[in-house]
């Protein structure tokens, strides 16, 4: 797994444009493309922000997705100084498969597996013009082969 | 031979809309009064028609199964449209075109390619098995304030049990309903009883209502009216189910598809919808599944069908959208609960 929107191909490249946005990880695992953006909620109401519904985390998540995309065809035209990123790039995009876009969503809220699965629908909703696999995890439901360490520095709320 | 498309032209609330329909299992979706059952039942009626070879009087069974007042089936045609003194209703069976009828002002009229049997049955969300004791010798001799698809529905239970072959293909579907009755139905007489596995029977009315209705599709099964070729109508299949239960009906309604037989229901259930949609994204069934958005922008307005292979497909979902309004809604309590 690559953390996308820290590498230098995604910041020299499509986050030059204003508006874009980017998941925060994005791999190929057991051949499957993945692209996951994570949200950390926890102790949410103590910073007063305004949170987000769940069409408009789903809107976000979706266009997180559809601007690494583009940010990855952009990479991949002008090739990358990265041979590890050049070659996951190559896996990307070959793959025939449908990809696979996770939300890493921790709240302090127990998970509701209804509420996962509205969340993934609405994504998928928005999506359908990629048609990927989606799902709604934390750690209490991890990916399996996935280690997670820790909150990701960072981790946009 | 299955349904392939229906199109109806100012029929109740739909001014302009086609069903294109897949041999496997069709998922109607939609709020409250936006047709779904309308049209199932008007595909339903138009197949009962066509089996009986009613070459001129398609609108009775329209009559018998909607139930207008006066019997008077103009009262179908939409309301308040602009050029609306005529419905139509166009069905096509496999590759081509198999009946039309139109009902109007001036009159009606209906045409039909061939006669193709397809054998059809309409299972409404409440269930018939308590009943069906003397219910068809009432309907036929009373009026009864029954739509048809009831005493369609009691007359198929009514067949004889199948043998022989048929039976034994049938065989793997029973199995898999007598597993969630947890026993077998029995009709003896005019009244329907379970017997459960190693226990004493009882009647079908001291059952619960959700699995009456399971037991009702179990000898449906078991007596050939659920048979390959043939086309089934489910109305809001989920009522009185439990979810554990709707579960595994999803998996008879696959294991049904695959059998031959052509699934259009209609649903208001988020599991049984989503369920569906999943297996049909993962590809999990060798039977094909559709789904269809039926939505009106405005109080008063015609009715659109969208179709899709998943949910996700459909640009409306209005299950999917409540169960958002409620994980919200449950969010922001949490978050005005905490902190003092």
């Amino acid at each position: 797994m690559h953390k996308w929107d820290e590498l230098a191909a995604y910041r020299d490249g499509v986050h030059k444009l204003q508006s874009t946005s980017a998941v925060d990880f994005i791999g190929v695992h057991d051949s499957d493309p993945y692209f996951i953006e994570v949200k950390n909620f926890c102790d949410y109401r103590i910073d007063n922000k305004q949170r987000l519904t769940s069409g408009e985390l789903a809107a976000e998540v979706a266009d997180d997705v559809r601007d690494t995309i583009a940010g990855l065809v952009w990479v991949m035209e002008r090739g990358s100084s990265m041979p590890e990123l050049a070659k996951l790039l190559r896996q990307i995009f070959a793959v025939r498969s449908k990809c696979k876009v996770v939300l890493w969503l921790e709240e302090d809220r127990q998970p509701n597996p209804v509420d996962r699965s509205t969340l993934a629908g609405l994504i998928k909703r928005r999506m359908d013009w990629l048609g990927p696999h989606v799902t709604v995890r934390s750690r209490t439901e991890p990916l399996p082969g996935l280690a997670v360490v820790g909150a990701p520095p960072g981790a946009s709320r | 031979m299955t349904l392939s498309s229906v199109a109806f032209q100012n029929f109740t609330v739909f001014e302009d809309a086609t069903f294109d329909l897949c041999p496997g299992i069709n998922v109607l979706i939609g709020a409250n009064a936006t047709g779904k059952t309308h049209a199932m039942k008007a595909m339903y009626a138009m197949l009962r028609a066509i089996d009986k070879g009613l070459y001129d009087t398609f609108w009775t069974k329209f009559s018998e199964v909607f139930r207008p007042d006066r019997g008077d089936v103009r009262r179908l045609i939409r309301r308040g449209a602009r050029n609306a003194d005529e419905a139509k209703i166009y069905l096509n069976l496999g590759d081509r075109w198999e009946a039309w009828i139109s009902i109007g002002d001036d009159g009606s009229g209906n045409a039909m390619n061939r006669r193709t049997p397809t054998p059809s049955l309409y299972i409404p969300s409440r269930e018939v098995l308590s009943m069906y004791e003397g219910f068809i010798a009432a309907y036929q001799s009373r009026e009864l304030s029954f739509d048809e698809t009831f005493f369609d529905l009691c007359v198929a239970l009514n067949a004889n049990l199948l043998r022989g072959e048929k039976a034994e293909q049938a065989a793997p579907l029973l199995e898999q309903l007598e597993t969630m009755l947890g026993g077998k139905v029995l009709l003896e007489g005019n009244r329907f009883y379970v017997q459960p596995f190693g226990s004493e029977r009882y009647e079908a009315h001291l059952l619960a209502e959700g699995l009456r209705k399971i037991a009702a599709l179990a000898h449906l099964v078991a007596n050939g009216s659920l048979a390959p070729g043939g086309v089934l109508f489910l109305d809001e299949p989920e009522t009185n189910l439990n979810p554990r239960l709707i579960t595994r009906l999803v998996d008879f309604l696959a294991a049904l598809a695959r059998h031959g037989v052509q699934v259009i229901l209609a649903t208001h259930d988020y599991l049984l919808s989503q369920r569906l949609s999943v297996i049909s994204e993962y590809a999990q069934v060798e039977a094909p599944i559709r789904f269809f958005g039926l939505a009106c922008q405005a109080a008063g307005s015609p009715v659109v069908v969208t179709h899709g292979d998943t949910l996700a497909d459909l640009a409306e979902n209005p299950i999917l959208e409540e169960f958002a309004r409620h994980y919200d809604f449950e969010r922001q309590l949490f978050d005005g609960g905490q902190g003092g």
